[in-house]
């Protein structure tokens, strides 16, 4: 198990041919920041809301923060489980994202999406959504604001931590 | 006759619903600090310290412990010489409401289920009346979504043997164990008709860690179920390790010569729970 820094996106998606299961990832960047409902509409096509977006080499966080409160950025963040948007995962690859970050075991189809696509999927702290609040730098709203809760936000965030729990070379922890 | 007046119960209500979404109860506390000292795996014990640590943060800052800030599952338990001089489900709506907008926490419900529209909080009642004298005890269990999901039930033949019935609870459990947040702790229900049997498991999530099932046989079988899951190796949150469950409570009721309903509720390592009495 290593450590490395990453800066996201991604200058190179040959950055993530270093990084095994179980090493720790601090990264540092922006991170777009969605789950169920935006992935159905990716999925489905209805993306003219994000049409002007670059996604390319890019991280997906799940997660859908409590709101702002005073004295800080953003509310309780931590992720949400990532099973739920497999099914769509590919379509969210297809747009250019190198990085999923979530929490819990993912199917068979993630783990050889993610060696077809060259793709890494995280796991970060789940149920510490406080905790998480200390490596987010900036919040903002970028699309489907309709969704509420579930929108599509964009975070600044400085070495937020997670595991790699799916490399590129299809090593999956839970198959170890 | 004790008359219980709104104003008592929307004080009372509200300080513990705010509270919740702070801290973890003492006895969980002491489970995962005890977990520290035997979790095998370094992975598993970052994890555990970080739940600690999470909760000190969230304690400090009034952020809340999880954004999945759930639905409230509220039972209300009114001795026999009670009553309010309100609309107790009315009222208790609009004190959901009230704190969770006043807290900013998170709008996780949507109000239509399929059409997924109205984006908003949402919590469920449930009341009995109970042989206590003038008094009312509220009991607030915060569910989110991961813990929903991973949670089980289902109808075995009466004749159906113990063991069967024993490892269908630990087998399942950790198939289902890693898509939420572990350690967990689990409630048990078995019997009753189907709609108490689930409610049964809920229930169960309110006893405290190590607070045994005063029939032995049950007792038993709740320390059983712990330690073959905990050889799992799922781990806190996955990444491997020895402990996944920190706790299994079984609550059992009386139910028909043809059925035997059993459901299990899996509580994420974020518990939120707590009760107070008026």
């Amino acid at each position: 198990m290593k450590e490395y820094y990453i800066n996201l996106p991604l200058k190179n998606s040959s950055e993530l041919e270093q990084l095994r299961v179980f090493d720790k990832v601090y990264f540092s960047g922006e991170i777009f920041v969605f789950r169920d409902q935006v992935h159905k509409k990716i999925f489905l096509g209805e993306t003219q809301q994000i049409e002007f977006l670059d996604f390319s080499n890019s991280a997906v966080y799940y997660c859908a923060s409590t709101p702002k409160k005073i004295g800080f950025v953003i509310g309780s963040c931590g992720p949400t489980s990532s099973y739920r948007m497999d099914d769509y995962t590919e379509a969210v690859l297809k747009l250019g994202f190198k990085v999923m970050i979530g929490k819990g075991y993912r199917s068979d189809y993630v783990i050889s999406l993610c060696k077809q696509y060259k793709a890494i999927y995280c796991i970060t702290y789940g149920g510490c959504g406080a905790l998480l609040n200390k490596y987010i730098v900036s919040s903002e709203l970028v699309a489907y604001k309709e969704l509420e809760t579930e929108a599509m936000y964009k975070f600044v965030v400085k070495n937020f931590p997670s595991f790699v729990a799916i490399d590129i070379f299809g090593n999956a922890i839970w198959k170890k | 006759m004790k008359i219980i007046e709104e104003q008592e119960f929307v004080s009372k209500v509200k300080t513990l619903l705010t509270s919740i979404h702070y801290s973890l109860p003492n006895d969980f506390l002491n489970a995962i600090k005890e977990a520290i000292k035997t979790e095998k795996s370094d992975l598993g014990k970052d994890v555990l310290l970080k739940i600690l640590e999470n909760a000190n943060y969230s304690s400090a800052t009034k952020l809340p412990l999880c954004q999945d800030t759930g639905f409230p599952i509220i039972f209300v338990k009114i001795g026999r010489n009670t009553c309010f001089d309100f609309d107790l489900i009315s009222t208790i709506n609009k004190v959901v409401y009230e704190v969770y907008e006043e807290e900013k926490l998170r709008k996780s419900c949507v109000i239509d289920p399929l059409k997924r529209t109205h984006v908003s909080h949402c919590c469920f009642v449930y009341t009995e009346y109970v042989e206590l004298n003038e008094k009312c005890i509220i009991e607030i269990l915060i569910r989110g979504g991961g813990s929903e999901n991973t949670s089980f039930s289902t109808n075995f033949l009466p004749t159906t043997d113990f063991d069967k019935i024993i490892n269908y609870i630990i087998e399942t459990t950790i198939e289902v164990l890693p898509f939420t947040c572990p350690p967990v702790i689990l409630g048990v229900g078995i019997g009753g008709s189907i709609e108490q049997n689930m409610l049964l498991s809920k229930k169960a999530l309110f006893r405290k860690i190590n607070d045994r099932n005063k029939d032995n046989f049950y007792a038993g079988m709740e320390k059983y179920i712990k330690d073959k899951i905990n050889m799992s190796n799922i781990g806190p949150l996955g990444l491997g390790g020895n402990i996944s469950v920190l706790d299994v409570f079984i609550e059992t009721a009386p139910t028909h010569i043809a059925t035997l309903p059993v459901s299990v509720a899996l509580q994420c390592h974020s518990l939120r729970r707590g009760s107070v009495v008026i």
